[in-house]
């Protein structure tokens, strides 16, 4: 920001969200907005069996975009929780726990419409007990995964996502579970008073937001990281000004599924706090630079993209000019795109994505940033996945450098890591490690 | 741009301002905007640079030497990092084969840039390592980046970007370089394997910003776009308005006259000056002083006639002239006994008016003239005293054929410029040297088992720019031997930087022999960003060819 007025330079001032902000008032000013003071949800199911086996297991429940990919919800919270006492939890933490969720599940559809929500849990965890985890759940500690990054690991005891397309969903049902109110439709039967820690005020380490939807980017530009005037477009979904997601870039909810074991049916899910620093993205590269970045060179050569993409359709066609000789074409183009080295790299042995993503772009802190939240059946999954994007090879080998020209590292800053075992359903209350 | 206003309190006072909560697309025009003020920017900041039109597809000298300041050097892990500060000012950025110009935008604020160095062996560090700068104020975050590589003429191989701040005030910047993922060789291998972080704070106004401004040397129009480059000078902190010379080395330490002359003179910045500040002159030998302008005197450093302390040989005795005023003006002495002599004009001392005289060879062990000044001096007079003895030390001294003197006028340790040796003092055997898109593409044979590679020959490629010998990173290079007339080999070559060749790309081919041709061929020209006057050159760069005389 250049000065103004004589001789002072004027401070910027951020205005917050409503979900940023949190708490009872936001959640009473976005309520206000509707006619009879409630929210317009859909009501829950009394059923617990008549929902899935796994936490994760959202995409049934969840829109499809004209293409056919699925729409994540359009809102994110996220909270780090630890318990409030020392060792392993009790029965009646357990019993707290379960009630609390099968209430939020009764009180609101578990659809984008409604709410949808998992609950994951961290080595630290599971630290807690004596016995370790079977060897069909991999779960290590994070660290860092890349030599120009020095993430904090996050070790709360738990992980818990709640995603609605409504605000006041997510507000309402944040202060429910922790008993400050109670949803229109159905009454809290516990609550986490007493068992888990609230983050407070203003943590936006324990407490993270985000959006990702068609028009969300475009109305959130104005904090740091993001110039002031950026050609975001309005149909973009992502801050980055491309679409993602694409259903054939995704790997499936049952490929990511624990297999064996008394966890079988669950997943592990990684998140990451990364900051975007998008001054040069936009201000300096150009859309052609954007493309080729963000995508593959070839990409940008022959114009295949239009706006955000979503002219992509169904994957983001990584084709054999892109993925068969990666380093070639790097050395042609002195540059590599991020699609392309997940395309070429992280992949199984069928050619088949290694991680489900559901990431969320925020506006935490004030500054651009993304939430980066993948499951996947084992955590060395999302690794792998990882260094296919740091592109190693591909730098030492070619004029492309670690963050240079090299995807888009250049312009992420990973600043906290955590990984989370996300139990089947039966188990999702606080598990021992032997369930 | 519309806003939203802040959340306060509960209650129906909010509901007009609140948007994003039913997730829908809000029309933003809903919401009333704030006074805005904050948006109202009134322009660039940085100071119109001219450019050159039309520049040639050389190497071409632009309309300017920048001016720029440079905090204190830090440590971060082994490394230093050398700040500097300037303007916001475009420059060209450099993708496949092409380079596209960056504007400054209204964001801007700063031009920020950090030279990384190993300060055991003065190696710059030139190339993509991933380094990271965050920029705070008063504890909160102002921006985050990861710089670009750039080239300049006049700062060598370095990291910058324009960066935007926020406000007046002092910012605090966390530079942190990572693990040197590029290949390491000589006295480097293995080491530079941890990250570390540097911090440095400075100062930001608009006073800052004209201070960068008022060092910057207008080149002569004239010279605007001629094939050519600045020279990369340390003089940074003094605009004399002369045709730029180096003080230091106006003269010849180490061959002394009869009769030398010294000016004394006081600058349109304000600084006073003897210059050149260091003569030799010959036992009995003569100097006289000139006064160019302002009102000088001359008197040695000594109790007797400038104290605290003797700075003159033990046998010799300590003059004090008149003040000197008008024009043209001189005073003279004789030097009869051999040693090191420090002076300073009695009025502008403390300013920094300090000058020194070597007599005939002495022996530098105890000399008054080469002691370490006494603590009560001024701190600037201080600095001089020191940086002198550096310089007749360095005469008095065999000549290490380092061209840069580490040390700035203050005493201060500058960021050694990035140069890569000459052609002939790299390591190996000369081969040859091929020209492609204005570089200098220097080829050697290292024969010494694991010097650089267990098996050798080692082919060093050592692309560089043609004046001022900057290394050229982030490029791509493949190496084809032919040995009569049929190719015989094919290999990329790695890039490397050493305590030695410096930056390079080298490969090994262990049945090299006389005779056979190797073609460099320039698969991706430097993936750097260029400062005016390097970003035609090194875009179009076609093969070189060499042949090997005895590998």
């Amino acid at each position: 920001m250049a000065m103004s007025g004589p001789g002072v330079i004027d401070r910027r001032s951020f205005a917050r969200s409503a979900l940023a902000i949190g708490g009872t008032a936001a959640l009473a000013a976005c309520i206000g907005r509707t006619d009879d003071g409630e929210i317009d949800v859909p009501t829950g199911t009394e059923d617990p069996e008549s929902l899935p086996i796994g936490q994760h297991e959202w995409n049934d429940a969840l829109e499809r975009d004209d293409w056919g990919n699925v729409e994540p919800p359009r809102h994110h919270l996220f909270l780090l929780l630890d318990l409030v006492d020392p060792g392993p939890p009790t029965e009646s933490d357990r019993e707290a726990v379960e009630q609390t969720m099968r209430s939020l599940e009764r009180a609101y559809e578990w659809s984008n419409e409604g709410l949808v929500f998992t609950i994951g849990y961290t080595p630290a965890y599971f630290d807690r007990f004596d016995d370790s985890l079977p060897s069909s759940v991999a779960l290590p500690e994070p660290e860092p995964l890349a030599p120009f990054e020095s993430p904090e690991p996050d070790q709360p005891d738990v992980g818990l996502h709640l995603a609605s397309d409504q605000v006041a969903v997510l507000l309402q049902a944040e202060e429910s579970i922790f008993g400050e109110t109670e949803p229109d439709t159905a009454e809290m039967a516990a609550t986490f008073e007493g068992v888990f820690e609230r983050p407070e005020d203003g943590d936006t380490t324990r407490r993270r937001t985000g959006f990702i939807g068609e028009g969300l980017p475009h109305e959130n530009v104005d904090v740091r990281g993001i110039p002031d005037d950026p050609p975001v477009d309005e149909e973009s979904p992502l801050f980055m000004n491309f679409k993602s997601g694409f259903v054939a870039n995704q790997a499936s909810e049952a490929s990511v599924t624990i297999d064996g074991g008394p966890f079988a049916g669950g997943t592990t899910q990684h998140l990451s706090k990364i900051r975007l620093n998008l001054h040069q993205w936009y201000d300096q590269d150009t859309r052609h630079d954007r493309e080729a970045l963000m995508f593959c060179p070839v990409h940008a050569e022959e114009g295949r993209i239009e706006g955000p993409g979503h002219n992509l359709g169904t994957d983001s066609r990584m084709d054999g000019e892109c993925v068969d000789d990666v380093e070639g074409d790097a050395r042609q183009h002195g540059r590599v795109g991020h699609s392309q080295k997940m395309a070429a790299a992280a992949r199984t042995a069928d050619d088949e994505p290694l991680i489900l993503r559901r990431d969320f772009n925020s506006t935490d802190n004030g500054h651009a940033g993304l939430h980066f939240l993948s499951v996947q059946e084992s955590i060395a999954d999302f690794v792998r996945t990882r260094e296919a994007m740091n592109g190693t090879e591909i730098s030492e080998n070619t004029g492309v450098g670690q963050r240079n020209n090299n995807g888009i590292l250049q312009y992420i800053t990973v600043v906290r890591r955590g990984n989370y075992l996300l139990p089947p359903r039966a188990h999702r209350a606080l598990p021992r490690p032997d369930p | 741009m519309n806003r939203r206003h802040l959340l306060r309190g509960a209650g129906t006072a909010l509901l007009a301002a609140i948007g994003g909560c039913t997730g829908a697309l809000d029309a933003a025009d809903d919401v009333p905007s704030d006074d805005d003020s904050d948006d109202d920017d009134e322009g660039i900041v940085g100071p119109e640079i001219p450019m050159v039109d039309d520049p040639p597809d050389v190497v071409y000298i632009p309309t300017h030497r920048e001016g720029m300041l440079m905090p204190e050097p830090v440590q971060g892990g082994e490394l230093m990092v050398g700040p500097m500060i300037t303007y916001p000012h475009p420059f060209w950025l450099v993708s496949g084969t092409s380079a596209e110009e960056v504007a400054v935008t209204e964001d801007d604020d700063i031009h920020l840039m950090a030279t990384v160095w190993d300060p055991e062996t003065n190696t710059v560090i030139p190339t993509d390592e991933g380094l990271s700068m965050e920029i705070t104020k008063d504890g909160e975050l102002v921006d985050s980046r990861a710089p670009w590589t750039m080239l300049s003429q006049t700062m060598g191989a370095h990291f910058g970007d324009n960066v935007p701040l926020d406000g007046d005030g002092t910012y605090e910047v966390e530079v942190t370089v990572p693990s040197v993922s590029t290949r390491l060789t000589g006295e480097l291998e293995g080491r530079f394997q941890a990250s570390g972080s540097a911090s440095f704070e400075f100062t930001f106004d608009r006073d800052t910003i004209q201070e960068a401004i008022d060092m910057i040397e207008w080149v002569d129009e004239e010279h605007w776009g001629e094939p050519g480059a600045i020279d990369p000078g340390h003089d940074h902190d003094h605009d004399d308005g002369h045709d730029h010379h180096d003080h230091d080395h106006d003269h010849e330490l180490g061959e002394p006259v009869s009769h030398a002359t010294v000016t004394m003179e006081t600058h349109d910045d304000g600084t006073h000056h003897f210059i050149p500040h260091v003569v030799h002159v010959e036992a009995g030998g003569t100097v006289e002083w000139t006064l160019e302008s302002g009102h000088h005197d001359t008197a040695a450093l000594h109790p007797e006639t400038h104290g605290p302390q003797a700075r003159i040989p033990a046998a010799a005795e300590p003059w004090a002239s008149d003040m000197l005023d008008a024009e043209g003006e001189t005073f003279e002495r004789v030097f009869e006994v051999e040693g090191v002599y420090d002076y300073v004009c009695t009025p502008h001392a403390a300013e920094g008016m300090v000058g020194s005289i070597i007599v005939g060879d002495p022996d530098p062990a105890d000399q008054p003239g080469l002691a370490a000044p006494d603590e009560e001096y001024d701190e600037n007079v201080a600095e001089w005293i020191e940086h002198y003895n550096q310089q007749v030390l360095a005469a008095l001294d065999d000549d290490h054929g380092h061209d840069h003197d580490a040390h700035d006028h203050h005493g201060h340790d500058h960021p050694p410029f990035s140069a890569l040796p000459q052609a002939d003092d790299l390591p190996g055997t000369y081969q040859g040297t091929g020209m492609s898109g204005d570089a200098d593409i220097v080829v050697t044979t290292v024969t010494d088992p694991g010097r650089f590679t267990e098996e050798v020959p080692y082919v060093l490629v050592s692309p560089r720019t043609p004046y001022n010998r900057v290394p050229l990173p982030d490029m791509a290079l493949t190496l084809i031997i032919e040995r009569d007339g049929e190719q015989i080999g094919e290999t990329g070559l790695s890039e490397t930087i050493d305590h030695d060749a410096g930056h390079h790309y080298g490969v090994s081919v262990p049945d090299l022999q006389a005779g056979d041709a190797l073609t460099i061929e320039v698969d991706t020209p430097p993936q750097t960003s260029r400062h005016q006057g390097y970003e035609t050159a090194f875009i179009d760069m076609p093969p070189v060819e060499v042949t090997i005389d005895d590998p």
